[in-house]
């Protein structure tokens, strides 16, 4: 494929985002949810974007100069990035909106679509030396062992180490906006006695066990104080860290570093 | 400083910034042909009227400048940090940010005759500014507290002011194009006039491409560490929000122009792209804010 053909498909993607992005803004105006892009449309469209890329790299010729050297960088960069995105949707898994209540509790059974843990699962720290690092879906809180993984419907994620938030403090503005919040995050670990706190906050997730642990939001009960976390699981995160670090130096390279005038 | 001295400060930089660009234009050089030395002398009077017209084209820029970075520093002072939540503050920003990125290209990339262009540009941010609330403290709240927040911010602002600046020059080289040659087709000196015209053109289409591949990286950069910033805050490196989703087009555009100003046959349809970005990065910046919905970046409402 010539450049020319290239860059006329990379129009056509440009326009079908540009579509997209103007379809759901007028619908987002119009006080509709729907997103157009959770559906199989726009994977189709990123991995045109992969495909491109390619037959970008494949299609450069000439000497190796400085901005080849940026160019084979930072389009190396998109495709890791992009990767790293798929990896996430298909082998990724996020749980939102979980509200712990601030206390010495822990739990290690985490509801899905819902906003409460499942309080009556309380973690026994010596239950088992399993320690792999991954999570189970089970469809039926009560009959767990049954299902493994990859169901979306499930209901449940059991963790291999149990979380609670032990204590919250919150600093506010003098008409009552947040100034600043922070929380202690109890984890106990599968075969490890003593739990450990890690302080946690908006903008520093925690990592453990290959989930990381965010703190987004609170609310305060008549029964007390109420965290509202997310969990993720992203198997390409640091795919798609190298594919955005590799895109920015690559761009720098290609742009800054060429010489005066060049083309 | 109440809000009535930073309108004076912010109305008296758009004089400014738009006096200065003004004595720019008049500086254009009108040189009397011939060779005798009533000529010369003439060309000599013109050439010392064009230097001080200069001078004081860039004494009343950098008072421009000056008066606008006092209300920067007074947001900064006022709020306590970094001034880029509210719309006001970030506009603010954004017509200082042509200064430093003037000089960038003036030394980088021969852009010296830029500069009006750049101070067109200011005037242009300080105008909606003006038309802002949003003056005094704005709360910082604790998604905002994090590292990517001045880098993501800053890059986006150095980007933003080089495809304005970018559009800008398209526009007006554009209208030259289109009007300035046909007023003197049966003139003797059409000819030397049309080269004239070209080379401005030229110069121009030259000028706005060095000032998108200077755009691009940081374009790129904001947009990257945006997602890096999303990633700690929100759990997602990409959430197709409204804002993200503008800002993704807006960089879409730029990566075609780049790409189009590349192939000699598409060369030609380049330029309408760097009018895309400009309208990319208004509705990235002020419109979606207007949309309402659920956009995640609600905080320079």
């Amino acid at each position: 494929m010539n450049n020319k053909n290239m860059y006329i498909m990379l129009l056509v993607l440009t326009t079908i985002i540009t579509g997209m992005t103007i379809a759901v803004s007028i619908m987002k105006t119009a006080g509709t949810e729907e997103s157009l892009f959770n559906g199989p449309a726009i994977v189709f469209v990123l991995v045109a974007y992969v495909a491109i890329q390619v037959l970008c790299i494949v299609n450069i010729r000439g000497s190796l100069t400085v901005y080849r050297i940026g160019f084979y960088v930072l389009h190396c960069g998109l495709i890791l990035m992009l990767c790293g995105m798929f990896i996430y949707y298909i082998k990724g898994d996020k749980v939102e909106n979980v509200s712990v209540p601030v206390s010495e509790d822990t739990y290690s059974r985490i509801q899905r679509a819902s906003t409460d843990i499942d309080i009556s699962d309380e973690m026994n720290n010596d239950a088992s030396d399993d320690d792999s690092g991954n999570s189970r879906d089970s469809s039926d809180s009560r009959d767990s062992s049954d299902s493994i993984g990859g169901n979306s419907e499930a209901k449940y994620v059991e963790l291999d180490f149990a979380l609670g938030v032990s204590s919250f403090e919150v600093e506010k503005y003098e008409d009552g906006s947040d100034k600043f919040y922070d929380a202690k995050l109890k984890l106990v670990k599968r075969g490890v006695a003593d739990p450990i706190y890690e302080t946690f906050r908006v903008n520093h997730p925690v990592r453990v066990n290959g989930w990381k642990i965010y703190l987004m939001n609170y609310e305060e009960t008549p029964s007390g104080k109420v965290v509202y976390i997310m969990l993720k699981n992203n198997p390409g995160e640091y795919i798609t860290l190298a594919g955005i670090w590799m895109t920015i130096i690559g761009g720098f390279i290609m742009c800054l570093l060429r010489k005066r005038g060049a083309k | 400083m109440n809000n009535t001295v930073c309108l004076v400060i912010e109305i008296t930089s758009i004089i400014m910034y738009l006096l200065s660009a003004t004595l720019m234009v008049a500086k254009k050089n009108v040189q009397t042909h011939g060779t005798g030395k009533k000529a010369q002398e003439n060309n000599k009077e013109i050439h010392g009227t064009e230097k001080n017209s200069e001078k004081l084209s860039n004494t009343i820029w950098q008072i421009a400048v000056i008066l606008n970075g006092v209300i920067v520093v007074n947001n900064w002072l006022v709020n306590g940090y970094v001034p880029f939540v509210s719309m006001y503050q970030v506009l603010t920003f954004l017509a200082l940010t042509f200064a430093p990125i003037y000089i960038f290209m003036k030394y980088m990339r021969d852009g010296a005759w830029m500069k009006r262009y750049f101070a067109i540009a200011s005037a242009f941010c300080m105008t909606g500014v003006c038309f802002m609330s949003g003056r005094g403290v704005w709360h910082f709240p604790p998604a905002l507290q994090s590292v990517w927040f001045v880098p993501h911010i800053l890059a986006y602002m150095i980007a933003y002011s080089l495809v304005v600046v970018a559009f800008i020059i398209t526009v007006i080289s554009f209208l030259k194009k289109k009007f300035g040659t046909q007023s003197t087709k049966k003139d003797k000196e059409t000819k030397s006039h049309r080269e004239v015209m070209d080379e401005t053109v030229q110069k121009a289409d030259l000028g706005v491409y060095n000032l998108m591949v200077a755009a691009f990286p940081f374009m790129t950069t904001g947009m990257l560490f945006g997602a890096i910033w999303a990633d700690a805050v929100w759990g997602d490196f990409w959430s197709f929000d409204a804002k993200e989703n503008w800002s993704l087009v807006t960089w879409l555009m730029v990566i075609i122009y780049l790409h189009f100003r590349r192939e000699e046959d598409l060369k030609k349809y380049a330029k309408i792209f760097v009018v895309l970005a400009f309208v990319g990065v208004l509705v990235t910046m002020i419109f979606v804010n207007m949309m309402g919905g659920s956009s995640s970046h609600t905080y320079s409402m």
